[in-house]
C-alpha cells in the first residue's frame, strides 16, 4: 500500500514501514528479555554465595 | 556518576532541524525504530569505560580480597549506575544537546529515543544497579553508588550546569566517586585512600573539561551552558586550567606516600605530571580559545590557534589512564 506523505512529499510505504517497527520492537523486547535473564541468573548466583559465604565456620 | 564531559562522543554530523528539537516529546518515525544500539550510547559507553577502569582500581586497590564474582558484580552495578546517570542526564539534556554539535547525534537529542524513553530506561537501570550493589556486596557501596547518581543528576545536571560557571568544578565530584565505591565495595569502608583517589579525579576534572571547552565555547555559548570560557573568557579559564594543574599534580604524587602505586605508579605520576605542567603551562601562554570556534567535525581536528587545548585535552585522559593504569597494575600483581 503505497500513498504519499504530504509532508516531505514522498512515498510513503505503510506495510514496509509497520513491519520495520514491528521488527526494532522486536529486537528491543529480545533485549529486554535477555537483560531480565542475566539479572535472574546473576541474583541467583551472589545468593549462593552469600548463602555459602554464610554456613561457612567463622574463625 | 560522571560528570566528565563525553569526551570522544563524536555524533554523525547532520544539519540542525526545527524537528530536532520537538522529537524529544513524541513517538517519531526515528523512535518507532529505536535499536537495542541506541538505547546503549545512552548509557555513554565511553565514558562508563573510564568509570569502570577507575571502580575497578578502586576495588583491586583495597587490602581485602573479595570473591571474583561479587567483585563482577560490583563492577557491574558501578557500570549501570554510570551508565543510568548517563541516560538520565541525555534525557534531561535532550534539547540543549540538539543545539551543539558536539552532542545533536545522541540518542534523546537526535529523536532516536524520546525522552520519556530515556527517563524509564535510566531510571530503571539506576534502581536496578543500587539494589543489585545493596543485595550482592554492601550497604555503604550501595548508598555511594545511589548519592552519585542523584548527585549527577539532580545536583549538577539540574541544578548547578546552568547556573554557574563552576559547574564542572563541583559537578566533578560525581565522576571522582567510582574509585571510593570500588574500594567500599572491596571492604565496606572508605579510608583517606580511597578519598585520595577521590581527590586525584575531582582535581583532575576542571583542567581537562575546561581544555575541551576553549574549543567548544561557542557551542556552550549557544545552548546557554556557563562554562568557564563561555562566563569569564578564555585567558581567564587558561589561568584556572593552570592553577588546577599545579594543585592536582603533587596531590596525584601523594598516593606514593601511601605505599599504593610502587615504583611504576611514582614514574607515572612524576614524568606524567611534569608532562602536564609543561602542557599546561604551554596551554596558558597560547591564545587558545580567544576565538572560539564551536567545534569541527571531530573533538580532536580544531584550528591551529586551539591546538594547545586539544592536545591538553587528549593528554589528561592519557595520563589519568596511565596513573590508574600504574595502581590497578601494581596491585593485580604484588597483591
Amino acid at each position: 500500500m503505497t500513498m504519499t506523505d504530504p509532508k516531505l512529499n514522498k512515498p510513503l510505504d505503510i506495510l514496509s514501514d509497520k513491519a520495520a517497527y514491528l521488527a526494532a520492537q522486536k529486537r528491543r523486547n529480545l533485549f529486554i528479555a535477555l537483560g531480565l535473564f542475566g539479572f535472574v541468573v546473576m541474583v541467583f548466583l551472589v545468593s549462593i554465595i552469600r548463602m555459602a559465604e554464610a554456613s561457612r565456620p567463622q574463625g | 556518576v560522571n560528570a566528565i564531559p563525553d569526551m570522544t562522543d563524536t555524533p554523525p554530523l547532520e544539519p540542525l532541524s526545527s524537528d530536532s528539537k520537538t522529537s524529544t516529546s513524541a513517538y517519531s518515525e526515528k523512535a518507532l525504530r529505536a535499536s537495542p544500539a541506541d538505547y546503549f550510547q545512552l548509557l555513554k559507553p565511553r565514558v562508563m569505560s573510564l568509570v569502570v577502569f577507575t571502580g575497578l582500581t578502586g576495588l583491586v586497590v583495597a587490602p581485602v580480597d573479595i570473591n571474583p564474582f561479587l567483585a563482577f558484580v560490583a563492577v557491574l552495578c558501578i557500570a549501570l549506575g554510570a551508565g543510568a546517570a548517563g541516560a538520565l542526564n541525555m534525557a534531561l539534556e535532550g534539547e540543549t544537546d540538539a543545539l551543539m554539535r558536539r552532542t545533536r547525534g545522541r540518542p534523546v537529542a537526535s529523536g532516536r529515543v524520546t525522552k520519556s524513553d530515556a527517563l524509564g530506561f535510566g531510571g530503571i537501570l539506576a534502581f536496578l544497579s543500587v539494589v543489585m550493589m545493596w543485595l550482592a556486596i554492601n550497604n555503604l557501596a550501595a548508598g555511594l553508588l545511589a548519592l552519585t547518581i542523584l548527585y549527577y543528576v539532580v545536583f549538577y545536571t539540574l541544578i548547578l550546569k546552568r547556573r554557574t560557571p563552576l559547574n564542572i568544578v563541583i559537578g566533578g565530584a560525581a565522576g571522582a566517586f567510582p574509585p571510593v565505591i570500588g574500594w567500599a565495595a572491596a571492604t565496606g569502608q572508605a579510608p583517606i585512600e580511597a578519598w585520595l583517589l577521590f581527590a586525584i579525579i575531582f582535581l583532575w576534572t576542571p583542567p581537562h573539561s575546561w581544555a575541551l571547552a576553549l574549543y567548544t565555547a561557542d557551542d556552550y555559548a549557544k545552548a546557554g551552558i556557563p562554562m568557564m570560557p563561555v562566563a569569564k573568557g578564555a585567558k581567564s579559564t587558561r589561568l584556572q586550567i593552570l592553577l588546577y594543574s599545579l594543585i592536582m599534580v603533587p596531590v596525584a604524587c601523594v598516593p606514593i606516600a601511601f605505599n599504593m602505586g610502587g615504583l611504576p605508579y611514582m614514574i607515572v605520576s612524576g614524568i606524567g605530571g611534569i608532562g602536564f605542567l609543561a602542557m599546561a603551562v604551554r596551554l596558558f601562554m597560547s591564545k587558545a580559545g580567544d576565538h572560539p570556534e564551536g567545534g569541527e567535525n571531530s573533538l580532536y581536528d580544531v584550528k591551529r590557534e586551539a591546538l594547545w587545548a586539544r592536545n591538553l585535552f587528549a593528554y589528561s585522559i592519557l595520563y589519568l589512564t596511565a596513573l590508574f593504569a600504574a595502581l590497578l597494575l601494581h596491585h593485580a600483581f604484588t597483591g
